[in-house]
């Protein structure tokens, strides 16, 4: 007999080595398209995606080293009030949709192993009902002298993912067709080629995350270094793309003032602050509930743990800490983009 | 870090129970069967069995977040002999399992990679007559996957539940002879060995910065100060910080498990000594 643990060595699947495909979702292009991409997934044949997407006592971060991805058809809410934790840019129509759940990147901080059960990949393909939804949305606006704004890239990062789901694409040329709406694709990816094709508009703003290389290294896992990021910023500009820099999260860590000091001049020197539309600083929150649950389950980065406060519904850093925090990226950011570009959460 | 085995048959354990040199330990309502870490119930057959025994060994044995549980026996498979890639002795590890009473799915949740090729398997009340095979989603039938598995995820994770199956025929209803099923179950013992290292292999999720000693200490310090569990929260949760932000160990704290209060003012006073000396501000 061999002996239980003499099994060494971890034997774990790949990423996406499983597809889960709705029976309702089976006949959509995108469908087809995704089982083609990963011909040698093992295919599991559902009846809701819920049935998989939220098991009890699943483990995130263990899933997170062999997710799969989940395929299936959105029944309702294809548009959603923006939340309280995100800036709204002073526009009264902000909302949000949710394309995917999940992200395929890691990052300590995120929110995202709070909210769901599971860090598998669930992708809805039925992606006319968005559009359906979207321009009545538009239509139905609470002011029509504004845009309707909409982030499509909000619970997940949807132009990492574009080489596998083309929503970016999709929503693009969309975007094309309604001019009373303005779309936000947020990302910390690199991805831009994906994309570049494209001819730019003015009604898709390009968003990119971007911290402190150090910071970006050991906590935010799989995403693209700072130098690439800006790299596709500076590609994206050129190509006349609107792009906004989001200072977002910005992180209480050890000497964060150099390391943020040091990021605001790095990108000033690579970027012309001048073709830039605008620019978001928020230091870390997140509701409360989120907060709880990620703390039951990572015991093991120092962002979750330290001085935090809460403030109704949120967690954040003690007020003193936070207000120096945005004060000094404002005050950084200021020198360089003008205090009317800088969108600030406080 | 145990290993959980529930088997429906005394012929399916047999050739288990002589792999893993277990024996059967008395103390149990349930023929259970035992070595070091290693425990096998024989629950007998049928779904709702399945589950009884299932619960019960779960309910006996100590876990820890490392436990795996398995269920493993024979299955009739849909596909026709001689008509298709399936024969007789070939064994599956179930990635869909369907209640064919109640027409719901469950999926374990496969993070670990192990030898075995994959199949769906719906448990039915009765052994499915050929003439039936279609009224199933092609794969596996069995009579008890579905009540193990929704025993096991009451307790455990969906990724330490594991569910193997050998082919031991293609819907005809003949009965095996219980050393055909043994030489069944026998063929597939490397296969299943493996898929059960590499379940043991897949770790929960991110260690905790706090040691098993840490945790002891905490704990210790909450009997002394008579912490309460919000405030005995808060003291692991500045532990943790403080080895996350420092990188180092924690500081000396053995005083404050000798301390004894009678007040909630004098804990209240040692916990704020506690908060001075864990804070990382």
């Amino acid at each position: 007999m061999r002996n239980l643990n003499d099994f060494g060595t971890s034997s774990r699947w790949s990423n996406f080595s499983h597809l889960y495909i709705e029976r309702s979702a089976k006949e959509y292009p995108l469908t087809r398209r995704i089982r083609e991409r990963f011909a040698k997934a093992c295919v599991v044949e559902i009846d809701d995606y819920k049935t998989v997407f939220a098991r009890p006592r699943q483990r995130f971060q263990a899933q997170k080293e062999s997710m799969k991805l989940i395929l299936a058809v959105k029944k309702d809410r294809f548009l959603y009030d923006g939340s309280g934790n995100s800036q709204n840019f002073s526009f009264e129509d902000f909302h949000y949709n949710t394309l995917m759940f999940n992200c395929v990147y890691n990052c300590d901080y995120c929110y995202l192993q709070g909210m769901y059960p599971s860090a598998n990949i669930v992708v809805f393909v039925n992606l006319e009902d968005y559009f359906i939804a979207t321009r009545e949305g538009i239509r139905d606006r609470s002011n029509p002298a504004q845009p309707f704004y909409l982030c499509i890239s909000y619970d997940t990062d949807l132009l990492a993912f574009e080489s596998v789901v083309p929503y970016c694409r999709a929503w693009i040329e969309f975007a094309r067709e309604e001019p009373d709406l303005l779309i936000e694709i947020r990302t910390k990816s690199a991805a831009y080629r994906a994309i570049r094709d494209l001819p730019p508009t003015g009604r898709v703003i390009l968003a990119w995350t971007l911290s402190p290389e150090p910071v970006a290294a050991r906590y935010e896992h799989g995403t693209a270094p700072l130098n690439r990021r800006l790299e596709a910023v500076r590609s994206a500009i050129d190509d006349g793309w609107p792009v906004r820099l989001c200072f977002d999260p910005v992180l209480a860590v050890p000497s964060w003032s150099a390391l943020y000091g040091d990021l605001v001049e790095e990108v000033v020197q690579r970027i012309d602050p001048a073709a830039v539309r605008d620019v978001t600083v928020g230091a870390f929150r997140l509701s409360k509930d989120h907060f709880q649950r990620m703390r039951r389950q990572r015991r093991d980065t120092p962002l979750l743990y330290g001085e935090f406060m809460q403030e109704d519904t949120t967690v954040t850093y003690p007020a003193e800490r936070r207000e120096e925090m945005t004060a000094f990226m404002r005050k950084r950011l200021g020198d360089h983009f003008g205090e009317e570009r800088i969108f600030a959460w406080t | 870090m145990p290993v959980l085995l529930a088997i429906a048959l005394h012929a399916e354990a047999r050739p288990v129970i002589e792999r893993f040199r277990l024996k059967q330990d008395a103390s149990y309502d349930l023929p259970v069967f035992r070595r070091d870490d290693v425990w096998l119930t024989v629950t007998g057959t049928g779904s709702m069995k399945s589950a009884i025994a299932t619960a019960s060994l779960l309910a006996r044995v100590e876990r820890d977040e490392d436990t795996v549980l398995f269920n493993l026996g024979i299955a009739g498979h849909t596909q026709q002999a001689a008509d298709g890639p399936v024969s007789v002795g070939d064994r599956f590890l179930a990635h869909k399992i369907t209640e064919r009473s109640t027409g719901r799915s469950f999926f374990p949740d496969l993070l670990a990679r192990t030898p075995l090729a994959e199949s769906v398997v719906t448990t039915v009340e009765r052994p499915l007559e050929r003439a039936d095979g279609g009224t199933v989603e092609p794969g596996l039938a069995d009579m008890e996957a579905a009540g193990f598995y929704q025993a096991a995820a009451t307790f455990l994770p969906p990724h330490r539940i594991g569910c193997v199956k050998v082919v031991s025929d293609h819907l005809e209803t003949r009965r095996l002879d219980k050393n055909r099923v043994g030489e069944l179950i026998a063929g597939a013992l490397d296969e299943f060995e493996a898929a059960i290292a590499a379940y043991r292999s897949v770790r929960d999720g991110r260690q905790d910065v706090l040691t098993g000693a840490d945790l002891q200490l905490v704990e210790d310090i909450r009997d002394r100060l008579r912490l309460t569990v919000s405030r005995h929260r808060m003291l692991s949760d500045l532990a943790r910080s403080y080895k996350l932000h420092n990188g180092s160990d924690l500081p000396d704290l053995t005083r404050f498990t000798h301390v004894s209060v009678k007040t909630r003012q004098e804990g209240d006073a040692q916990f704020e000594r506690l908060r001075d000396i864990l804070s990382v501000e």
